[in-house]
């Protein structure tokens, strides 16, 4: 498996195509670096360097690239790999040679004490924005370099964005910072559709003019999936209350006003089914149906964005205010 | 028609959710994370699988499982997925007369087309 990260990691910085890495599990600082790798097995992963990473990525038979944006308190081997993996079986089950899941991981810990963890992984969320920008530079670089070099064919994968709980706000600040320092206050149309899952940001976030508003410019579609009762969200909203904010969540809400975010924009309730699928924390609920059958059946959300990659757009019930419930 | 049922035997948690999630709609899917399990249930069951199975594992690695199975007469098709190949094992694995060798970075319609192929030919 493919991956990209600014987790720190043991030995140097300096780019050695091929080198066994490994993380610095002890250390949770954003790295301003970023390193281009693939996964060979257990703890095994060998830096790839991003020129190959993106000529491995155009070079391949798939049609679509699917970034995975990890949430709070996730540790690659126990929690990010199993869950892109998750993903991954259930495109190729559905289609094969559809959708190649990339995982972007990100600094966080698992420290003892859930409010702690929550700010401690707040902040790393925030500093890996530059890091991440660089990346985003990386794939405008690999989709325009035709442009600068008529040689080479553009690669036409599309590219989307999958954004869970806290990735949601590594998504934002990432854009933010893309677009502040290396594309003069603007973002260009980088994806096709971008999942914003259980956001963990304020469900003010997409509206026009505030800091996710730089989401929906990136992408043709900009699907939010959203449950109340979420209850790691609860949890959010309690640790958020430190710094004085107690806005709500978008991942519980939807968008506080579908008249001030752009048109792109969809509600997705999740209502009906989070808490089945995730039961009791209605958090994790993008996979398969977990309701005790053998065979896990994917579930209504995966359906959802499947459709969306494959069609490039959002099906809803109510097209005028772009809202739909999965039930 | 019932579907063929095949075990996966693999060290890697990762590798075996998303390669199971994948292949449960057109195989009868059992996984198993080392060798001497994977022998353990061979004998036991009634059915008889497709094996696929990863070479490097801790304890008995693939190629020793391969042997054992082989000294036990049983030609039971065994297809090699493995993330790291190297030039001796698959010498090895084809004296063995191991059925067909891959490397995980295969595409899942090719992977499914060859263990197609192989249970044809048993």
């Amino acid at each position: 498996m493919l991956f990209i990260t600014n987790r720190a990691i043991n030995g140097g910085i300096g780019l050695e195509v091929g080198r066994k890495i490994s993380f610095d599990m002890s250390n949770n600082l954003s790295s301003q670096s970023v390193y281009f790798c693939r996964r060979n097995g257990k703890d095994d992963y060998a830096e790839v360097g991003s020129l190959n990473f993106m000529a491995e990525l155009k070079k391949s038979n798939v049609e679509q690239i699917l970034i995975y944006i990890h949430g709070f308190s996730n540790l690659p081997e126990p929690d990010i790999f199993p869950r892109a993996a998750a993903l991954q079986g259930l495109f190729d089950k559905k289609q094969a040679n559809l959708v190649l899941v990339v995982p972007l991981i990100w600094p966080c810990d698992d420290d003892p004490g859930i409010i702690k963890d929550y700010w401690d992984d707040q902040k790393s969320a925030d500093a890996s924005a530059f890091a991440f920008a660089r990346v985003l530079e990386k794939f405008m670089a690999w989709r325009t370099k035709a442009e600068v070099d008529d040689k080479e064919a553009p690669c036409l994968k599309r590219i989307n964005i999958l954004a869970h709980s806290m990735g949601n706000r590594v998504l934002r600040q990432t854009l933010e910072a893309w677009a502040s320092y290396d594309r003069g206050g603007e973002v260009p149309l980088l994806f096709r559709n971008t999942f914003l899952v259980a956001a963990d940001i304020v469900n003010e976030s997409l509206e026009r003019g505030k800091t996710g508003d730089y989401i929906c410019q990136s992408s043709r579609n900009v699907s939010v999936y959203f449950a109340s009762d979420d209850l790691a969200l609860r949890s959010s909203k309690v640790s958020n209350l430190k710094n004085k904010v107690a806005s709500r969540r978008l991942g519980h809400t939807g968008p506080e006003n579908m008249e001030l975010v752009p048109n792109n924009v969809y509600a997705v309730d999740c209502d009906d089914i989070n808490t089945k699928y995730d039961y009791p924390k209605g958090h994790s609920y993008f996979l398969y149906d977990e309701r005790g059958e053998k065979k896990k059946k994917t579930g209504l959300v995966f359906e959802h964005i499947l459709d969306s990659i494959k069609s490039g757009r959002v099906s809803v019930d109510d097209p005028l205010r772009r809202v739909h419930v999965l039930k | 028609m019932d579907k063929p049922a095949v075990l996966i035997i693999d060290d890697d948690p990762v590798y075996l959710e998303s390669i199971s999630l994948a292949l449960d709609d057109h195989f009868l899917v059992r996984t198993v994370s080392n060798a001497l399990d994977a022998h353990k249930i061979m004998n036991s069951a009634d059915t008889s699988f497709l094996i696929l199975l990863d070479l490097q594992m801790p304890g008995m690695t693939g190629v020793e499982f391969i042997e054992r199975v082989r000294r036990e007469n049983n030609n039971v098709p065994i297809l090699v997925v493995t993330g790291k190949s190297n030039q001796g094992w698959a010498r090895r694995c084809a004296e063995l007369g191991v059925q067909g060798y891959m490397d995980k970075l295969v595409g899942i319609e090719e992977l499914i087309s060859e263990m197609k192929k192989l249970l044809i030919r048993r």
